[in-house]
């Protein structure tokens, strides 16, 4: 399954950071179904940047952080 | 899958099979004759009223079987709902210059009501297919 997005994010690693969050805990704590968490966490959905700063807000850390976008040479 | 996936394939299935079904009762009717004059009116009130029916029973039996986590869309299922609304629009908006053409050329009523059905029932396959491999591939 392709990626629909070039947008990076450490979500997966940020939830068993943070006490072992499952996709469902976060998902709640957003205000999103937990297959739209998998989505982005798998890179086929890119977020809102509302949703972005949600994220990010649940971890307690900058936007940076979460998210990433490779530079154009990168691709 | 969310309970707006679970719904768009529904939707899908009721409109494949109603419309289909519909296509075969006319053909049936015409039993090889010429099928514009078949009495096309009462199958096509029914196929929608069935297709109708179909969707609001089937989500109903789904979630039955299989429950959703929850019933709200998020920003996410909005968001391939404007996509999918966005492709049934423009084969809608194209497709209608094929009654329109008919009308124009002063063609039976038959061909050019089952024209209109036609590319309503085609604007919306395409609109949840679109849906279906966005929720599968990505946005």
């Amino acid at each position: 399954m392709g990626k629909a997005t070039r947008v990076t994010n450490t979500i997966r690693t940020l939830r068993f950071a943070n006490g072992e969050m499952t996709q469902a805990d976060l998902a709640k704590r957003i205000g999103v179904t937990r297959q739209t968490v998998i989505a982005i966490e798998q890179g086929r959905y890119s977020p809102s940047l509302e949703v972005a700063f949600q994220i990010a807000r649940v971890f307690g850390i900058p936007l940076d952080d979460v998210f990433g976008y490779p530079d154009a040479h990168q691709q | 899958m969310t309970y707006e996936e679970k719904g768009t394939w529904v939707y899908l299935v009721a409109i494949v099979v109603t419309f289909g079904g519909y296509v075969a009762v006319l053909l049936a009717r015409a039993g090889g004759g010429p099928v514009a004059e078949v009495a096309y009116v009462a199958p096509l009130l029914w196929s929608l009223g069935i297709s109708i029916g179909l969707t609001v029973l089937g989500r109903i039996v789904v979630e039955v079987v299989r429950p959703s986590e929850g019933t709200t869309a998020d920003v996410r299922d909005q968001e391939i709902s404007r996509s999918g609304d966005y492709v049934t629009g423009m084969v809608v908006s194209g497709g209608v210059l094929l009654p329109l053409g008919l009308a124009m050329a002063q063609a039976d009523h038959f061909w050019i009501a089952n024209a209109i059905y036609a590319v309503s029932a085609l604007g919306a396959v395409a609109g949840t297919l679109v849906r279906l491999v966005a929720y599968r591939r990505g946005l």
